[in-house]
């Protein structure tokens, strides 16, 4: 299937059908957006590719079950954070701080080299203040910040009450306030 | 004021998800707070950084990573693992051993040339289990008790130019010629060969895809079995046949081979059911890149069917270069099939092979199987008239409606519903591979016209089809 007005539910038509393109077109079109969250949700490259990978395998099973009621992109992301979720209860693991020195690149900053630098440690802090966040608030904060979800959308992810979300977000910024507070208190620039 | 309630609202408002009351209310609080004001001062430079954060992309497309993962996944009945997590991978792999059965799938069935009529030799159990050995020490994975059911679906038997392909296919002209003699050959049979040139004509006016190639006698030399003269004529059309009219002998005789290879003329499609155990035959589908995306849809509708807890069979499209490369790994197995009895309203099929009047001595393994008598054929009403001799352009209702396709037609391709009373028992045809048989092979006739698409299905729960051996007809 080609062309590019082709929207989601064609392509899912596609895929149920038995185009495996459609489904790599699928593919192409949202794995970047969700990799990118779940970097940031997971902490780390390699955690975020397996899941955005096990995200579009069980999707792939499952297409002929989605009915259809959310936009693809949305059920994709429920499967990638309930799998996230899933994943890290089994494995228990610590990711506070844990984003990888490799995922941690400099931002093409305008202006002279300091202002560059400042930026940088700028972007350093809001990730670590990020990662100090329990999984819960700091999946709210991604969906939010950097993914741009609005509170529907977040609730239909996660399955939770919007007003759920919206408290979840308050205490998330708030904490991430007061760690940037102390942070920089602490290492002023 | 609560002052958490009031951050709340105004993280809410920061993110455009108040009302226009409430962000009135909120912007009127934080005009008159300078620290309401210094709180959204810090929420939107927070904001800002949170999305001034470096962007991540991926190194090239996950689509075929995931397509593979799905297929192994679901062959695998496990979760897809990164190749360095060797731990978590014996876990899960230990895990699957323990789970059971896995699913697949197959079917592939053309009627082949009358001089190609396959086979119908057993299958040697001493190869098949030799595999099985291979594949458990190889693979690590218990076989056991894996089953498949699926279901072919074939309604391109009256399709211009969609003849299954049989390797052995022959040119269209040359099955016209074929059926041409076969006509004729019939009407001398039944007493009615003064009008051969008029069937003549009419064959020739049918579709290419009519002439099934399977049981025809050639008219160069080969020759259609030697049939007695049949007890009771062939009706030329079912709207003459009496909805009472006596359901066909059980046992496979010369003219119910006839009347059989008449009757598939005028099927618009059939369904098959096929078991395949051994998991190689499912890897090696999953492997060969026409087969692959059947294999991941046979799995996938039977998972759904089986986490809906329901018994039901899907149907999957199967395209005829599917089919084709279905029979050559049946082949490249050495996997031949013998025909079996089913239970319930088929007719019992005369196990011998020698009995089966097209069966030869040592057929081509897995060739294009001996056609066999059909079963009671039922009209839209139950009645069972026998087999007509008509070409498919002259049965607009057509004689052969498999109880377990829905009259409606429209849901063929529709996982889990298609075919979903169907089992073993209604079948008209069996070939299978052995009293201790993993593959067998259902022919279900469905005269649905206008449906397109072969399908393929397989069941929820394999060990409810209820599958009667030989051993258990004869009687």
């Amino acid at each position: 299937m080609s062309g590019e007005a082709v929207n989601d539910d064609q392509l899912i038509s596609a895929t149920v059908s038995g185009d495996s393109e459609a489904f790599g077109q699928l593919v192409d079109r949202y794995q970047n957006r969700l990799f990118n969250s779940m970097v940031y949700v997971a902490g780390n490259h390699n955690e975020a590719e397996e899941v955005v990978q096990e995200a579009f395998v069980q999707a792939f099973i499952k297409l002929n079950t989605f009915a259809g009621r959310s936009s693809f992109y949305t059920w994709l992301y429920r499967i990638a954070f309930n799998y996230f979720i899933s994943r890290k209860r089994r494995k228990r693991e610590i990711l506070v701080g844990a984003i990888e020195e490799t995922s941690i690149e400099p931002l093409d900053g305008e202006g002279p080299a300091e202002n560059r630098m400042l930026q940088a440690e700028r972007a350093t802090q809001v990730r670590e203040a990020l990662m100090v966040l329990s999984d819960e608030h700091r999946t709210v904060m991604v969906l939010r910040e950097i993914d741009g979800c609005g509170y529907a959308e977040i609730a239909e992810i996660l399955d939770l009450p919007v007003g759920t979300v919206r408290s979840r977000i308050h205490r998330a910024r708030s904490e991430m306030r007061e760690y940037l507070q102390d942070n920089l208190e602490n290492h002023p620039a | 004021m609560n002052e958490e309630f009031n951050e709340e609202l105004i993280s809410a408002y920061l993110d455009g998800e108040l009302s226009a009351e409430e962000a009135a209310r909120v912007e009127e609080a934080i005009n008159n707070d300078l620290e309401l004001q210094k709180f959204v001062e810090q929420s939107r430079t927070l904001g800002d950084d949170l999305r001034g954060l470096p962007r991540f992309e991926m190194s090239g497309s996950v689509a075929d990573r995931a397509i593979r993962g799905a297929e192994r996944s679901m062959l695998n009945d496990a979760p897809v693992l990164p190749a360095k997590n060797n731990a978590r991978r014996w876990f899960i792999g230990l895990s699957s051993v323990c789970a059971a059965a896995i699913v697949l799938v197959i079917a592939s069935i053309s009627f082949p040339p009358a001089d190609d009529l396959a086979p119908v030799s057993m299958k040697r159990a001493e190869e098949k289990g030799a595999a099985d050995a291979a594949i458990q020490a190889g693979g690590g994975r218990v076989e056991g008790e894996e089953k498949e059911d699926a279901e072919v679906h074939d309604p391109h038997l009256h399709e211009p130019n969609d003849v299954l392909q049989h390797p052995a296919a022959e040119s269209t002209d040359s099955l016209v010629e074929k059926n041409n003699a076969f006509a004729d050959r019939q009407n001398q049979l039944l007493g009615k060969s003064q009008n051969g040139a008029a069937n003549r004509a009419r064959l020739q006016q049918a579709p290419a895809a009519d002439l099934t190639p399977a049981a025809s006698p050639t008219s160069n030399g080969d020759s259609l079995p030697d049939l007695p003269e049949p007890e009771t004529p062939l009706e030329p059309s079912p709207s003459v046949v009496e909805p009472s009219a006596p359901a066909p002998e059980p046992k496979i005789v010369p003219q119910e081979a006839a009347n059989a290879v008449v009757a598939r003329q005028n099927a618009v499609q059939f369904t098959v059911q096929l078991k395949i155990g051994p998991a190689a035959l499912r890897e090696k589908l999953a492997a060969n890149a026409a087969t692959k995306g059947l294999v991941l849809k046979m799995l996938s509708a039977n998972g759904v069917a089986r986490n809906a807890k329901q018994k039901k069979r899907a149907t999957v499209e199967v395209t005829k270069e599917q089919l084709a490369e279905i029979r050559k790994l049946l082949a490249s197995e050495k996997i031949a099939l013998q025909p079996m009895r089913v239970a319930a309203n088929a007719p019992a099929q005369s196990s011998p092979a020698e009995d089966f009047p097209f069966a030869q001595e040592d057929p081509e393994p897995l060739g294009p199987q001996p056609f066999a008598p059909n079963g009671p054929q039922k009209n839209a009403n139950g009645s069972k008239p026998p087999p007509v001799a008509e070409s498919p352009a002259d049965s607009p209702n057509n004689n052969r409606i498999a109880k377990s396709v829905p009259a409606d037609g429209d849901d063929q391709n529709v996982p889990g519903q298609s075919f979903a009373d169907a089992n073993a028992a209604d079948a008209d045809i069996a070939f299978g591979d052995g009293e201790n048989s993993k593959i067998r092979i259902y022919f279900v006739f469905d005269a649905r016209q206008g449906n397109v698409g072969n399908g393929i299905g397989v069941d929820a729960d394999a060990s409810e089809t209820p599958v009667v051996d030989p051993a258990d007809q004869d009687d």
